[in-house]
């Protein structure tokens, strides 16, 4: 079945958006910084204005066409786990670099730690509608300058699954991460034939990729890893307010992002990353769980499918600050008008307070939400067969609609969503069972998951290689 | 009250679908027909073409497509609320409405789930008043401690004293039936007509209609009386597990439900309700949290667009009992679901527990989900203006997004949502102010609205007070013997 | 014959096969009372085990009892009189003023998978008419379904009823339906409660024991 089944702009739309896009990249122009850049963009057409590159729609439409000659990306982890991301499918990553986490024991809030990113990403293996683990937090024990490059080798350490790698945004720890990349997919070559991962590189807003992302750019895609542009702007801060606004403006950084890209390889298979998102307008400070963010995100896949990319959105996400009814209603909202308006991979798995904190509880909780999204996303099979007349006409004769096989063929192929976590039984037995809310269960399956997974030495050679590219990037970087 | 999109934009079924199951359920008309137990009935229907085989009665096509053109010709209405409130039902429109004579609640006070009586539904509909995403209330809760018999009845009368809105009834019998009419016509200026309210009624799965509701059916339905059709099997039970079958049988329900109606008054509208519903299959006990009643209900708003009924629909539905993230979720998307599909009437505020247990702070948790929900739905315009090319010009040149009258201009109109209840800050600030969950700020926000609505509130005329308790005493007269 | 194939049958849910397999095993000298306790039976046990822990659906768990109960069928005339008793008798029905029967067919149709014999006497039923059945039907349960908190008053004047023809202490009575609880059950001298089909059954059995 189709994957687009929710238009919240119509054809039309999608081509004003594109035009509009068009027009800022072409009149507007985004500032690059890197001058060699900016000199292979002006031979390829692009008009260049002091530090503005100002882009051609001759350009922009080759682009779009490379892009969509790849947009059938699979990656594969080293345990064999093979994820898919096509124009059709639906698949999930964990939030990344989340700077504080609820502690499981205490509840209380605290600092993370390498343990929790380890413990996490155990958690996260166990998690079944979880696809591509991120490294959910940002380890207060490891030194800044080297974070990304830790996070990375945690998360090619402990994850099972291929991984969504961390966001780059420092030359320095960008040649590492490929170095990484490279040695637990074993060599260079396999690397570009077999993603193990990709990672996120975040042009700045409005309108501006950095000396520093240029060159973040010029190690991650010469070497081919898979890259999502993450574009992203608050409305009314640092794009227009207006929704329609915002849009336009990431989808022209994204194209330039993809220009950019293009220029340096144009092999490199790349998401279209939009992180359009809003602030609370009275008081300033960014909130995550509004509607407008799933709204933004629907019409992002949208367009995103539309110039040939496969998208990679903002989905669970929330405000609160607690398990409450808050908290499950944002991050439903947030992530089902995406799923259901096409987008390919989904984010926010791990997240609270507007992704500042994060909870192993919550990880949990999220598996079952999307397990809700993507039974939703399934939709419903109409032909003869689910139709079953027969079954009705048994029944008004007379018959019995439960034990029919018709019933119990449904029920196995999965027609009814089965909570895994949530509650699904009736007030009684909710007493009867202690009265327990989501987070206590939650708690409970998080302890189990934990157990279960088991960790794996690395092999002895790559376990060397690794810690020769970790000691060599903390000889560089930590001077 | 809200204006639907003219599209609405989510299709779970392309149109080619939607025209399978509609084919799949004229033959189960013609072919398995309904069961009637009314043998008058029986030969009005048979007088109109259908085939009657003992107590089956098999509609043929060409009646079923008479009646959806007649129905399309009647689907377009206002219902007038006591103190002039309007509420306009057509196919443009988004209306909102509570769940109906849940048995507990959770006390207020006590947190303890007790029986709910005939305060509960006094305080509720009054809280329900002061709920501005909260368009029609049902009796919320069920009073237990009034009779059985005329309890239905009695619902009705105490919405009318006390919502300042249109109200939504019940009824499954025919003496309910009728003094429902009289009560309705205390308010009709017949040639100007106000309604002020709908009825709900209920036939049962699979396809069959039993005398007392045909009896009520009959009554409401000459009255004019606009009749919200509720076909309620439960999927695996009383009809096919799968949701397609289950909403093939309860589509049949709800035309065979169109095609009696057309014999009574053609002239009623009528709403399309296909509440398909299931249950844990491993315990048998029907949760409402599961998205398959989101993921029927969209279907069913599919359906009804397709043949031109205003639709009513399961929306805010939760398994959980409690106020957690499940409940959060389960209502978000089984009322998300329906409403991007077009959805015209929407039922769920205030039910925790698969409809079995209600709750204040809960209703207005739902006011807050509804909001969210309406605002994901909505939309937002695409143009030149909105596009905002000249405030990212001066971005770049120096200005700032932040101040510049596009940004205010947008933020006016309601670009951004605003939460009225859902915490809207950060970590620091929620821990600063109590961490609360927003269980505790809707107390906060019960005590203030039952406050207001107390300050707010006319009482009837001394006249109006006098027909309805006359009413009320003729009926108790003639149905508590 | 190979009994397993009786067993596997029966945890299939093979309608079509069961009846043929029995026969074959009669005609191949099987002893009945070993096709009904090593086959039929045990298939059932199986299935019953797998359902217990939560593997199976209840249309499984129906459609394999109700395969069982064909092939005792055609069994039963090949057994004694001690062979063939059932789990035991169930009058079940939905009280006076209440026309919910899903969840009562629901419990009736389990009752009848998990072995009882079991007579339902329908919806919106009298006081009366159930002391009249549970006189007639000698039944070891009583099965009495309530779905609206205002029907289930009728539970108690059933139970007292029972109480006032002398027929209290010669049946169990459980009581359920949606809004029925424990604690209610209790106050009016139920027997039992269950708060689903899986746990009536579950009861049921408990309440024939004792
Ligand atoms: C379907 C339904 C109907 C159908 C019934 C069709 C039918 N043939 O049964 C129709 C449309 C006819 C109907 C009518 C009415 N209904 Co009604 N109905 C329901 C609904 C949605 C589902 C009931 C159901 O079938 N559940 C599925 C089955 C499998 O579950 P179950 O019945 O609970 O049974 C399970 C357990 O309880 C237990 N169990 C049941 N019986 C027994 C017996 C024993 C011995 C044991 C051990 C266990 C046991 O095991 C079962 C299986 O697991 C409920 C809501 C709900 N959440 O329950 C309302 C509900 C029960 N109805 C309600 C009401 C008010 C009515 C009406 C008065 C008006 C109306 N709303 O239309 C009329 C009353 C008619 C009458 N006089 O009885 C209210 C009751 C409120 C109250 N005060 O109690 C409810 C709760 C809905 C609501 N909130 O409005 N209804």
């Amino acid at each position: 079945m189709a994957r687009s089944i929710l238009k919240v702009l119509t054809d039309q739309e999608i081509a004003q958006l594109n035009e509009a896009s068009f027009k800022i990249l072409r009149e507007l122009g985004v500032q690059i910084d890197d001058e060699g850049l900016r000199k292979e963009l002006a031979e390829r057409g692009c008009d260049v204005d002091g530090d503005r590159v100002k882009f051609k729609a001759d350009l922009l439409e080759e682009v779009i066409a490379n892009v969509k000659k790849h947009n059938h990306v699979t990656l594969t982890s080293r345990d064999g786990i093979k994820v898919e991301i096509t124009p059709h499918s639906l698949v999930t990553h964990a939030t990344g670099g989340i700077p504080e986490i609820i502690d499981l024991e205490t509840g209380q809030k605290r600092k993370p730690v390498v343990d929790d990113v380890i413990a996490t990403m155990r958690l996260m293996n166990q998690l079944e509608n979880l696809d591509t683990p991120c490294s959910l937090l940002y380890p207060d024990d490891v030194p800044i300058p080297i974070t990304q490059v830790k996070q990375t080798e945690l998360m090619f350490r402990y994850s099972k699954k291929p991984i969504y790698g961390p966001g780059i945004s420092s030359p320095g720890e960008a040649k590492y991460v490929v170095k990484l990349f490279q040695a637990f997919a074993g060599g260079s070559e396999s690397l570009a034939e077999n993603p193990i991962g990709i990672v996120g590189v975040s042009p700045e807003s409005p309108l501006k990729i950095p000396q520093v992302i240029c060159d973040t750019m010029k190690h991650i895609i010469s070497a081919g890893i898979p890259t999502s542009i993450l574009s992203a702007p608050v409305g009314g801060m640092s794009g227009p307010l207006s929704l329609a606004g915002g849009l336009a403006q990431v989808n022209a950084e994204i194209l330039a992002f993809a220009s950019v890209a293009y220029v340096i390889n144009p092999e490199t298979p790349l998401f279209y990353g939009s992180r359009l998102f809003y602030a609370n307008m009275k008081t300033g400070s960014t909130i995550m769980g509004l509607p407008e963010i799933g709204l933004v995100s629907a019409a992002a896949a949208q367009l995103a499918s539309s110039n040939g990319f496969l998208s990679d959105l903002y989905g669970l996400c929330c405000t609160s600050c607690t398990f409450d009814g808050q908290n499950g209603y944002e991050n439903a909202i947030n992530a089902l008008v995406p799923a259901l308006a096409g987008a390919n991979w989904i984010s926010g798995y791990g997240s609270m307070a507007s992704l500042m904190v994060a909870s192993y509880e919550q990880l949990a909780i999220d598996d079952e939400i999307m397990g809700l999204i993507k039974r939703v996303a399934n939709g419903v099979t109409v032909n003869e067969d689910t139709i079953g007349l027969d079954v009705i006409s048994s029944a008004v004769n007379g018959g019995m609609i439960l034990a029919h096989p018709h019933t119990v063929k449904y029920l196995r192929c999965g027609e009814l969503f089965i909570p895994k976590l949530g509650f699904d039984s009736v007030w009684s037995d909710w007493e009867k069972k202690g009265q327990k809310e989501i987070k206590t269960l939650a708690r409970e399956r998080v302890h189990e998951l934990l157990k279960q997974d088991e960790v794996k030495a690395l092999p002895e050679d790559l376990e060397q290689e690794v810690n020769e590219i970790i000691d060599a990037a903390a000889a560089e970087l930590l001077k | 009250m809200t204006e639907a999109r003219a599209n609405p934009v989510l299709k779970l079924l392309d149109d080619q679908k939607i025209e399978q199951i509609h084919v799949a359920s004229l033959r189960i008309l013609q072919e398995l027909g309904i069961k009637v137990d009314d043998a008058d009935l029986r030969q009005q229907l048979s007088d109109l073409g259908c085939d009657v085989v003992g107590d089956r009665v098999k509609i043929n096509p060409d009646l079923v497509g008479d009646v959806i053109a007649n129905a399309k010709k009647h689907n377009r209405f206002t219902l007038t609320s006591r103190t002039g409130k309007k509420v306009e039902m057509n196919l443009e429109t988004v209306v909102s409405h509570s769940s109906n004579a849940i048995p507990d609640i959770i006390d207020f006070e006590t947190g303890e789930c007790r029986r709910t009586n005939q305060d509960d539904v006094i305080a509720t509909t009054r809280l329900m008043n002061q709920l501005d995403e909260l368009d029609m209330p049902c009796a919320l809760v069920y009073p237990n401690d009034l009779p059985a018999e005329t309890n239905q009845l009695k619902q009705a009368e105490l919405l009318i004293r006390y919502s300042t809105k249109p109200i939504y009834a019940t009824a499954s019998d025919p003496n309910t039936a009728k003094y429902l009419v009289e009560l309705f016509n205390l308010f009709d200026g017949t040639d100007g007509r106000e309604l002020i309210g709908l009825v709900g009624i209920s036939p049962e799965s699979p396809l069959y209609f039993p005398k007392a509701i045909t009896d009520a059916m009959k009554i409401i339905i000459s009255a004019g009386i606009p009749v919200s059709m509720l076909s309620a099997p439960l999927g695996g039970l009383s009809a096919p597990l799968s949701i397609a079958g289950g909403l093939a049988q309860v589509n049949a329900e709800l035309l065979a439900f169109a095609v009696v109606s057309y014999v009574f008054n053609p002239e009623t509208p009528l709403l399309y309700g296909p509440r398909l519903f299931f249950a844990n299959m491993k315990t048998g006990c029907s949760i409402l949290g599961l998205p398959e009643t989101g993921i029927a209900s969209a279907v069913g708003a599919q359906m009804a667009l397709y043949y031109g009924f205003v639709s009513d629909l399961y929306g805010m539905c939760s398994t959980s009992c409690t106020y957690d993230t499940q409940s959060g979720y389960e209502k978000a998307i089984n009322c998300l679901l329906p409403f991007l599909s077009g959805a015209n009437y929407i039922s769920g505020f205030g039910g925790l527990a698969s409809l079995m247990v209600a709750s204040y702070e809960q209703l207005v948790i739902d006011n807050e989900i509804y909001a969210n929900v309406r605002k994901a739905a909505k939309g937002f315009a695409v143009n030149e203006d909105a596009f905002g090319f000249d405030v990212l010009a001066s971005a770049l040149k120096g200005g700032m997004f932040l101040a510049h009258p596009h940004t205010v201009k947008y933020l006016r109109n309601g670009e951004v949502f605003v939460p009225d209840l859902g915490f809207d800050s950060v970590w620091s600030d929620w821990v600063k102010k109590g961490k609360k969950d927003i269980q505790a700020v809707a107390r906060e926000r019960v005590n203030e609205l039952l406050k207001k609505d107390e300050q707010e509130s006319e009482p009837l005329s001394s006249e109006l007070d006098k027909e309805i308790t006359k009413i009320m005493e003729n009926a108790a007269a003639e149905m508590l013997k | 014959m190979e009994l397993d194939k009786l067993v596997q049958c029966v945890v299939d849910a093979d309608m079509d096969n069961v009846k043929g397999l029995v026969e074959e095993g009669i005609s191949d000298g099987v002893a009945p009372s070993v096709l009904l306790k090593e086959g039929l039976i045990k298939g059932l046990d199986i299935v019953g085990e797998k359902f217990e822990s939560g593997d199976l659906f209840l249309p499984e768990m129906l459609a394999a009892a109700m395969t069982m109960k064909t092939g005792v069928e055609v069994l039963k005339p090949h057994l004694t009189g001690e062979e063939t008793e059932t789990a035991g008798t169930v009058v079940i029905g939905t009280v006076q003023g209440d026309v919910h029967d899903i969840g009562k067919n629901l419990v009736a149709m389990m009752l009848e998978g998990a072995g009882f014999e079991v007579i339902d006497i329908g919806i919106d039923v009298p006081a009366e008419d159930i002391v009249k059945a549970v006189e007639e039907k000698k039944p070891q349960i009583l099965g009495l379904s309530a779905l609206l908190t205002t029907t289930m008053p009728a539970l108690k004047t059933t139970i007292d009823a029972l109480k006032e023809a002398g027929l209290r202490d010669k049946v169990k009575v459980m009581v359920g339906g949606a809004p029925v609880t424990q604690d209610y059950a209790d106050e009016i001298g139920a027997d039992g409660y269950a708060s689903d089909a899986a746990g009536a059954v579950t009861l049921a059995r408990g309440l024939v024991q004792s």
